[in-house]
């Protein structure tokens, strides 16, 4: 276990919570302090609410003194995505559009944190309205990926990849519409889960597109993201589209043995011969597939022949439904967005309706090849990304369009997918092994990217920070 | 769909939708738009079962929740 309080994961420090060998104000102020020093180049904070924190962490030791301890979320450090509402606390969505946005309520995601204990330490920096790209022009902080500050920590959950890499926060929340957990998971090298369409409310989080928008956590190790869906998965009252079906539990399904189980690789798809796919990416995913073979799962070859055209029906849904919810401020008052962001979402007017609805046609579609390819094996493995995260200023509305993208499919099939650490490239850039399973079966997700996590051992290695902490 | 579109349609595509650009936005606009073109009209061209659906109602729905 590291001696750093601020590298300390979430299922190292509650123990030492529960058990008062810790204290979470000693490890509130560790973070407050590291985010004072960092932040200024790292960019992952919008607001951080020092003193907030500072009471919130006195409270739960106060609570944890007393016998009251809540869980092994109590005390614990964590930040959240500038979209979930918090109340009285300002929630951008990193847009001038609600620049002074300061919600009354707050998300249902965020109160089941706040009931968990948790300690609130800020609201992160993100793509604008989960979707622009590292924007300069509309003003917000833009993140910068730890492993390499020329480069971009993926999107749009920026902020909370680079701020769990940087050790500025112990856990997050991301959202993810088209890959905006996984991704910047990936780029940033730590683990990240979009659970099961339904598993976690929506409620008060600003959307992007209603059918493909989820939640869920990133975390530095996949039992931290076990520990932080439990918290918040389950039915919710006020968002409709939450399941009934029990949550399990989740920790219980982390195990090391993965003998017998089947693992299906699209390789027509994830594994093409395209100058588009990063060949390094391809290699990293590679050995990580000979490594879960080597420990006694095995690998098939799975066909789902509508992958072809996710990256089609993906896009189509997501810019028809931001611009369905956009329209008005997109027509009044289009200069406070963001100019990538902004013209993402005029494109979103333009699709006909016909396009619409065969989109939604294939994803029933995709969603049925899938389910038939699941009845054969346990869970489905890719690369996260295609590639590895650009360089700022190789950056554009268009980047993430020019590249296949291997998160969407399922953000259209609404099946959880994890991305798991499982290398780097040449260049010293993290690599993301993507796991996705079947409906409400996290608990096999996080069973395959426990193992694979545990076996790599590649949580050890942080970024090289020594340079910043100067 | 074709994988271009004159200026002109496209003037008539964004006023249709109620966004009063300028030239020079058309002009910002329109590559992006292109770059859907032709994976849309793929996507179009599928000839897919009359049983696949755009929208499933579950049995259980209940207008009243």
């Amino acid at each position: 276990m590291t001696t750093e309080l601020h590298y300390l994961t979430i299922g190292e420090a509650g123990p030492l919570l529960r058990d008062g060998e810790l204290s979470p104000v000693e490890i509130t102020r560790a973070f407050l302090d590291r985010i004072d020093a960092l932040d200024e180049t790292l960019e992952c904070y919008i607001t951080v609410l020092h003193d907030e924190a500072m009471s919130e962490a006195r409270r739960a030791e106060a609570e944890i003194l007393r016998g009251e301890y809540r869980g092994p979320m109590h005390g614990i450090p964590i930040a959240l995505k500038d979209l979930y509402d918090t109340e009285g606390v300002l929630t951008t969505a990193s847009s001038k559009v609600m620049a002074d946005r300061i919600p009354s309520e707050d998300a249902t995601t965020t109160a089941r944190l706040r009931a968990s204990g948790a300690v609130l330490l800020g609201k992160l920096a993100m793509h604008e309205f989960a979707l622009g790209g590292p924007d300069p022009s509309n003003g917000y902080p833009l993140a910068r990926n730890p492993w390499n500050l020329d480069h971009i920590p993926g999107g749009s959950s920026s902020g909370s990849g680079a701020g769990i890499a940087a050790g500025l926060c112990m856990g997050t929340l991301g959202s993810c519409t088209g890959g905006s957990i996984r991704g910047p998971a990936s780029h940033c090298g730590i683990a990240g889960i979009k659970a099961t369409y339904g598993r976690v409310s929506r409620y008060g989080v600003v959307p992007l597109s209603w059918t493909l928008d989820h939640c869920g956590p990133m975390t530095w190790t996949v039992e931290d993201s076990a520990i932080m869906l439990q918290v918040i998965a389950g039915h919710d009252p006020k968002d409709p589209t939450t399941s009934r079906a029990p949550v399990p539990d989740y920790t219980a399904s982390l195990s090391e043995d993965i003998r017998g189980m089947k693992i299906g690789v699209p390789r027509h798809f994830f594994f093409a011969d395209d100058p588009l796919i990063n060949k390094d990416t391809l290699s990293a995913v590679d050995d990580a597939l000979k490594t879960l073979e080597d420990m006694g799962a095995h690998l098939e070859e799975v066909s789902v022949p509508m992958l072809e055209h996710a990256g089609a029906a993906q896009p189509v849904i997501m810019l028809s439904e931001a611009f369905s919810y956009h329209q008005n401020n997109l027509r009044s008052n289009p200069d406070l967005f963001g100019d990538m962001v902004r013209a993402r979402f005029r494109t979103g007017g333009l699709f006909a309706s016909s396009d619409y609805a065969q989109a939604q046609r294939v994803r029933n579609v995709l969603k049925r090849q899938f389910a038939q390819a699941l009845r054969e094996v346990d869970v489905i493995a890719s690369p996260t990304m295609s590639n590895p995260p650009p360089r700022f200023d190789e950056t554009d509305a268009m980047t993430t369009s020019r590249v296949p993208s291997f998160t969407g499919p399922y953000n259209l099939t609404g099946m959880p997918a994890i991305s798991v650490p499982c290398g780097f490239t040449s260049g010293g850039l993290p690599v993301g092994l993507q796991i996705a399973g079947k409906p409400f079966d996290e608990p096999t997700v996080f069973h395959a990217a426990y193992a694979y996590e545990q076996r790599s051992r590649l949580f050890e290695t942080r970024p090289p920070m020594s340079e910043l902490a100067q | 769909m074709a994988e271009t579109i004159s200026m002109e349609e496209f003037r008539a595509l964004t006023n249709r939708v109620g966004l009063d650009l300028s030239d020079e936005e058309l002009e910002h606009l329109k590559p992006m738009y292109e770059h859907f073109l032709e994976p849309v009209a793929r996507m179009n061209a599928l000839d897919l079962d009359v049983e696949d659906l755009a929208v499933v109602f579950s049995p259980g729905w209940d207008p009243e929740v």
